[in-house]
């Protein structure tokens, strides 16, 4: 059966997973991490860093170091979020021709969903390294707000990233999988998600008829585990200057050492009370003399630290508890999701404000995407009797007279799905009706997106509210929404086929898919190139080591000398393809190390 | 101190006056054998070199035992050493100058009795019939076959260059081309590197000096890489974490060796250090050598 894996694309931390053996389970990347940054940067010398390496340079590289690209992902470049992130990050954010946003990394400029497709295709390289061979599907998580031209924008990342992104789910479906709901259970969960950089509160009702429903979901795109460790070294920070009088915020390198730092005292701290920051030669002084950093931080001051954070989400619990109509007491499980949600303070806030005591047994960082790699192989294997059907993220609807957006598909209906509605006209004499397809849930059409627009002509002219239009949405099983506007006396009629896009031609991808495959060759060529290399090393250096006891074995033998003298040519020519990096020649090369190895210790081991 | 070449004292140093096009009067023509080996090699067209006129003398850039050392010894003020600079001499208080510091200066008088120079401005005790102090070794010669930088020519060479070099010993003028020519032609890559770049600092698009700093940049790579054992090679702390306060670090080699972390490679935590790439193994090659780290 074909493997199909599950990706967490987190806006701070990704994760993949895949079922093995009718159990999921999450992959490590290769520094034996279970998630992996979503960063990515380009150093001077043109190199791109993924994943952990990525982020351990963020500081000093800040300008060409791009982290939480979801927050752009599929959305228009003048939108208040990418206004809040240019004003937020350090790397440049330029418009796009498609008015898209876009970012610009040393000299190039990149597409969002080519960044999120590098971090995917990291993903799936970890996935191939463990599984041992190539991975062609996966089943991508997006958070539960995203809209169409978000979804299609991550599939387009996939795409890019050389996967067939065979489905979409929402991060809280996903996370309820995971915890083994969706099995003829009905049952109204809440998913508390505090991830790496943005919150998130989904009410979710789901049934037995394997329908995941998201009632109500808010969060805060801006709070986080970074919030968490920038509170941390604000206060080591002020706690230097104080006895040092420097503020190391200016330097770059102990800035990043902080926040490395910090980071690793807040997960120290939800297992134990008390953890000690200890940062030798931090900084240097004006008078050239090396300055350390060394502080006790105990869980009671971190939790003073960032008491208004954890307080900011239960606040936009209560929120949306509200706008889902629904009492505290109505809620039957709740879910943890996100790193942060280890820390003990998160867990107590949680359950008393939900009274009663979270789930608890599935990893909070990994959770999602085990229930991305669930719905995966549910998907390929026919078996498997789970069903999780697909529904609308959004309410899907038109425009009508005075700006306001009428429903047609209402929110997480199931698909495919198909609705009509009938509208008349609003003047005398109109012959003409315009029909502006919408998706969101505000009364006030301008503040939804607009999905497409067309214009039915030809309508009888007659005094307002005599002519009748029906107008229907369909949405077949593809996701793919049409429109449909017929005047009912004359049959004349007018549609539109709404593509979800994430903002970049075909073309524009297919260079993108051809550029990342040759990303993806070249890295492979350098692995191999690489692990070809250390096996030469290693024989050149067992060979160099023994010759010394040939030479004197062999001396004053014209057979051993002339045996002698190879090797060295051989070891000479592992040298020289190594050095001109060809990958082939030194595997070949391998090969005749080991015939002179195995000729020294059989020389070595005859004598003793 | 002024740039320009009005120093009155020039005069007496049989240096150029001040209406002089300072390069064209003290270069003498050995030089220019120099300077064209460098052309050949690069191919590059050579400027004419600016020159920097200082009221005080710095030690001659010369072997101890070379042809001009004893007989063109300063006799007028001469600038201390640094004991541990790297870019000890003119070099060293030339980029203290420029970077505004205030150089410092030791009245030369005659050496007490039993010291002599030795050459390099510092009184040493010598023996009476002291024999030459050895030659200073030049590094082998860098790959050619790699097709990278000038090649560094012959010891017989660089004694030639060092006997004839730009300058005369005891010239008032601090010629930063020539410096940077010279330390290149010893295989003191560092110092050439800082002449070049001190070059660029005043005049960002001068040809040789971006191409000697590349070339040492290059060079000083390959020689710190042949220490660590390639870039592939994965870097260990070796001191205890309670210890490593007493290895007496700078804050730019705590960062690196906090970067370290058992799993990178070599090229990884150069990508890491944000630094450029020569100051970033060297750094690592100094913690290897002080016992901080380990491969």
């Amino acid at each position: 059966m074909e493997k199909v894996i599950g990706i967490d694309l987190g806006t701070f931390n990704s994760c993949v997973a895949v079922v093995e053996g009718g159990t999921p389970v999450v992959i490590a990347n290769r520094g034996g991490y279970k998630t992996t940054p979503s960063m990515v940067a380009v150093t001077e010398a043109g190199k791109r860093l993924v994943g952990h390496i990525a982020k351990r340079q963020a500081v000093t590289n800040a300008e060409n170091t791009i982290y939480a690209a979801k927050r752009l992902i599929g959305r228009k470049f003048q939108s208040t979020q990418v206004a809040n992130a240019v004003t937020n990050v350090a790397y440049r954010i330029v418009e796009g021709p498609h008015n898209d946003p876009r970012i610009q990394i040393r000299d190039k400029v990149y597409s969002v969903p080519e960044i999120s497709a590098m971090i995917l295709q990291e993903m799936k390289m970890i996935a191939e390294d463990y599984l041992g061979q190539e991975i062609l599907k996966a089943v991508v998580t997006v958070p539960a707000y995203f809209n169409d031209g978000q979804r299609q924008a991550t599939k387009d990342a996939g795409a890019i990233a050389g996967i067939d992104v065979i489905r979409i789910i929402n991060e809280p479906t996903a996370a309820a999988l995971a915890y083994g709901f969706g099995k003829n259970i009905d049952r109204t969960v809440a998913v508390y998600d505090l991830g790496g950089g943005t919150f998130d509160i989904s009410i979710m009702e789901i049934s037995s008829a394997g329908v995941f429903k998201v009632v109500s979901t808010a969060g805060d795109t801006f709070l986080g585990g970074e919030d968490f460790d920038q509170r941390i070294i604000d206060w080591l920070v002020e706690g230097f200057k104080e006895e040092h009088d420097i503020d190391l915020r200016q330097d770059r390198m102990a800035l990043q050492r902080l926040k490395d730092a910090a980071e690793k005292a807040k997960c120290e701290l939800s297992s134990v009370v008390e953890t000690e920051v200890n940062l030798p030669f931090i900084i240097s002084s004006a008078r050239n003399e090396a300055l350390h950093l060394q502080r006790l931080l105990t869980r009671q001051q971190l939790e003073e630290l960032t008491n208004d954070l954890v307080a900011r989400t239960v606040q936009i619990c209560e929120m949306t508890l509200e706008e889902a109509g629904l009492g505290k007491d109505e809620i039957e499980e709740v879910i943890l999701v996100g790193g942060m949600t280890r820390m003990p303070r998160v867990q107590k806030s949680c359950a008393e404000f939900f009274e009663r005591e979270p789930c608890k047994g599935v990893h909070p960082d990994e959770v999602v995407a085990l229930g991305a790699a669930i719905q995966g192989s549910a998907l390929v294997d026919e078996e498997q009797d789970m069903v999780l059907l697909d529904v609308t993220p959004h309410t899907l609807g038109i425009m009508v007279v005075g700006g306001y957006f009428e429903e047609l598909i209402p929110q997480n209906s199931t698909v495919p799905t198909s609705r009509s509605k009938i509208f008349t006209t609003v003047r005398d004499n109109q012959t003409a009706v315009k029909i502006l397809v919408m998706q969101g849930e505000n009364k006030r059409a301008d503040e939804n997106d607009l999905l497409g627009e067309f214009v039915l002509t030809g309508l009888r002219r007659a005094q307002a509210g005599a002519v009748e239009i029906e107008v229907t949405f369909e949405i077949n099983a593809d996701g793919i929404v049409s429109v449909h506007a017929k005047d009912l006396e004359t049959s004349k009629e007018q549609s539109i086929t709404v593509t979800a896009t994430s903002g970049l031609t075909k073309d524009e991808i297919d260079n993108m898919v051809a550029g990342a495959k040759n990303f993806a060759v070249a890295r492979r060529d350098d692995e191999e190139l690489e692990r070809a290399k250390q096996e030469a090393e290693t024989l050149i250096s067992e060979i160099q080591k023994l010759l010394p006891k040939v030479e004197e074995v062999v001396a004053g033998s014209d057979y051993g000398k002339d045996a002698v003298d190879k090797a060295r040519v051989v070891v000479e020519k592992a040298r020289q393809l190594m050095a001109a990096g060809d990958a082939k020649g030194v595997k070949e090369q391998i090969e005749a190390l080991q015939r002179t190895q195995r000729m020294f210790k059989g020389v070595v081991g005859k004598v003793g | 101190m002024s740039e320009g070449g009005d120093d009155p004292k020039d005069d007496e140093r049989g240096g150029p006056k001040s209406d002089e096009p300072l390069g064209a009067a003290v270069e003498p023509a050995p030089v220019e054998r120099a300077i064209t080996g460098w052309e050949r090699i690069e191919g590059a067209q050579r400027r004419k070199p600016k020159r920097i006129t200082l009221d005080m003398v710095g030690p001659p850039l010369a072997l101890p035992d070379a042809p001009h050392a004893e007989a063109e010894a300063p006799t007028t003020t001469r600038l201390a050493l640094p004991p541990m600079d790297p870019l000890s001499g003119e070099l060293g208080r030339l980029e203290r100058l420029i970077l505004g510091g205030t150089p410092e200066v030791t009245t030369d008088e005659d050496p007490p009795a039993g010291l002599e120079d030795d050459g390099w401005g510092r009184s040493r005790e010598m023996p009476p019939n002291a024999p030459p102090r050895p030659r200073a070794s030049t590094p082998p010669p860098f790959n050619a076959a790699l097709g990278q930088g000038p090649t560094v020519p012959g010891e017989s060479d660089i004694l030639r260059l060092v006997a004839t070099r730009s300058r005369p010993p005891g010239s008032s003028v601090l010629d930063l081309e020539g410096e940077m020519i010279d330390r290149y032609a010893l295989g003191d890559f560092t110092g050439a590197l800082l002449a070049a770049e001190l070059v660029l600092g005043k005049q960002s698009d001068h040809v040789e000096a971006a191409k000697c700093a590349a070339s040492c940049r290059e060079r000083l790579c390959h020689l710190h890489l042949s220490r660590l054992g390639g870039v592939a090679r994965v870097l260990r702390v070796a001191v205890d974490g309670s210890e490593v306060r007493w290895l007496g670090l700078d804050h730019r080699a705590g960062f690196i060796m906090s970067r370290v972390d058992g799993a990178s490679t070599v090229e990884e935590l150069v990508d890491l250090s944000g630094m450029a790439r020569h100051e970033a193994l060297k750094i690592l090659v100094e913690l290897l050598d002080a016992g901080a780290l380990k491969l």
